[in-house]
């Protein structure tokens, strides 16, 4: 079997907005359909500056539209006073299918880009942002690998597995249902962490924080301090034990959670909605 | 007429206690048994020559002589090497109850057990110890290939499962220091590490954490080793740390960090 690449640039179906001042930004606009529709795919967007915003819908395809975050300097800039911002068609959009593998390029190295997504409901992502930017996420089912160095990351009524860290930025997750065996990781170093879980989540968690402080309103039972030690019997040396990290159980226990802010307060709460 | 009845009977009829028409009865019945009458006289014979023999009658001095004998003998050595006996024997001491045949019992389950394990056919022991080692490798290969697999969840799945004190091997700690090194996501970076941190009496494993400093750009990833490095008290630690504060570039917080961490190693 053939493997099917598709390469799309956007030049081609552009939809250059008239340069008029005041007015959204021009966007460009790509469909890329998928070589095995209705399957579950993954979206993998290594972004350098702006923001990527996904969310899930009923089509087969995935749909990329890349706005350029507008005239450098902004409104601030009194030299551009009265004068229209000419686009110059830099968002340099382009995408490649593989095998249901869709991966996102633009030219955000250097302009900070805006990009915002469809994608089928069963999709992994696979999503960083380097600078100036949030990542948000919406209505998707699958796994998620989410990396914003400087900015926030917020998923909202997700379903899956999902290992997201931040520098700077709060992570704010709420998960509709977690499938057994799968892990969630969220680690920050200034961000805080906040996730809301189904009410009838079997987790064991295991988290940290140096600066802030944790809070739930599940009963979590808090076992034992896990030491990182060998074993006594093994031990020639000196004992060693971060006594830092909390160990507990929601519900009956089962996926690992790991949840880690060096500077921010870690909240971890129920879902009100209960399941959808 | 049984065997047991006719031997009664011939027995009674040597003995000559039978009135004179029975005895002549059952010596008609013996005949019609089988049994020759030359034989029957035989027995008579032989009967009426034991009723002769003469047992003697024990003296009175045999009485006398017993006597002294059996007090001469517990006067001197007889009772002591009855005593003797007694102490020689370590279930008889008086004073320690049945302790010591209850340890002598036990003490045979065991060595029954041991002698029943060392019989067991070797092919048994070994195909046991074959499949266990199997279902290591196999655990290892699968572990091996989640390790390598695309996906970041089942690569941190691959790490939490090396937790697991079992599937610890060379193997196993070589992939966790790829995986603190290059993994794509900082999640299973840090995750391995913490697998790792719990090895780290392994001076191989110590070597591995200190070498990886300078390797690790995500400030999440530079900061845990840095905890870490302060509660193994790794002195090895502070140089590429002092390398590390030297990028003008270093956030802010993870330099104050680096400092302190430096500070309190040297």
């Amino acid at each position: 079997m053939s493997i099917r690449t598709v390469v799309l640039i956007a030049a081609a179906v552009a939809f250059l907005a008239p340069a008029v001042p005041g007015q959204n930004p021009p966007s460009e606009q790509i469909t890329i359909p998928l070589s095995l529709p209705g399957q579950p795919g993954t979206l993998i967007v290594p972004h350098g500056r702006g923001s990527v915003i996904v969310t899930g819908y009923d089509g087969a395809a995935v749909i990329v539209k890349a706005s350029p975050a507008g005239p450098a300097g902004g409104d601030a800039d009194q030299g551009a006073r009265g004068l229209a911002w000419v686009a110059t068609g830099e968002t340099r959009l382009s995408a490649m299918e593989d095998g249901n593998t869709v991966t996102v390029i633009t030219n955000s190295a250097s302009k900070t880009i805006d990009l915002r997504i469809l994608v089928p409901r069963r999709f992994n992502l696979k999503l960083s942002v380097k600078d100036n930017g949030r990542i948000e996420v919406d209505g998707v089912t699958g796994e998620m690998e989410i990396n914003n160095l400087n900015g926030s990351v917020r998923l909202d009524r997700v379903t899956g597995a999902a290992l997201v860290n931040t520098v700077d930025g709060d992570i704010v997750c709420r998960f509709d249902r977690i499938p057994p065996g799968l892990p969630l990781a969220f680690t920050s170093v200034y961000g805080k962490i906040d996730v809301t879980f189904p009410s009838d989540a079997d987790l064991t968690i295991r988290m940290k924080t140096d600066q802030g402080s944790i809070f739930s309103d599940f009963d979590i039972a808090v076992g034992p301090r896990k030491s990182l030690s060998e074993p006594a019997e093994k031990a020639g040396g000196r004992r060693v034990t971060l006594e830092d990290w909390t160990s507990g159980r929601i519900g009956k226990g089962g996926n690992d959670v790991r949840l880690q802010s060096y500077e921010g307060n870690i909240y971890i709460r129920k879902s009100k909605a209960g399941r959808p | 007429m049984s065997d047991k009845k006719t031997e009664r009977l011939v027995s009674e009829l040597l003995k000559g206690r039978l009135p004179s028409g029975k005895e002549a009865r059952i010596k008609a019945s013996l005949k019609k048994k089988g049994m020759n009458p030359g034989r029957l006289a035989e027995y008579e014979k032989l009967w009426d020559a034991l009723a002769e023999e003469r047992v003697p009658e024990p003296s009175e001095a045999m009485s006398v002589r017993f006597r002294q004998a059996l007090d001469e003998a517990k006067k001197t050595g007889w009772r002591s090497e009855t005593e003797g006996a007694a102490a020689r024997n370590p279930f008889r001491r008086p004073g320690l109850g049945p302790a010591p045949r209850w340890a002598f019992g036990f003490s045979l389950v065991v060595i029954g057990w041991f002698v029943g394990y060392q019989l067991t056919p070797r092919p048994e022991r070994s195909r046991l110890e074959a499949l266990n080692a199997e279902m290591r490798d196999m655990k290892t290969a699968i572990f091996l290939t989640k390790m390598e697999s695309a996906s970041a969840s089942e690569r941190m799945s691959a790490v939490h499962y090396a937790e697991d004190a079992a599937a610890w091997d060379d193997t196993v700690r070589e992939a966790l220091v790829r995986a603190l090194n290059s993994d794509a996501n900082a999640n299973v970076r840090l995750t391995a590490l913490e697998t790792l941190t719990r090895r780290s009496n392994d001076p191989r494993v110590r070597e591995a954490l200190v070498q990886s400093i300078e390797r690790q750009e995500s400030p999440l990833l530079v900061l845990a080793l840095a905890d870490v490095m302060l509660a193994l008290d790794e002195k090895r630690a502070a140089e590429p740390f002092r390398k590390m504060i030297a990028d003008p570039a270093l956030y802010f917080s993870v330099r104050q960090r680096l400092e302190e961490t430096i500070r309190k190693l040297t």
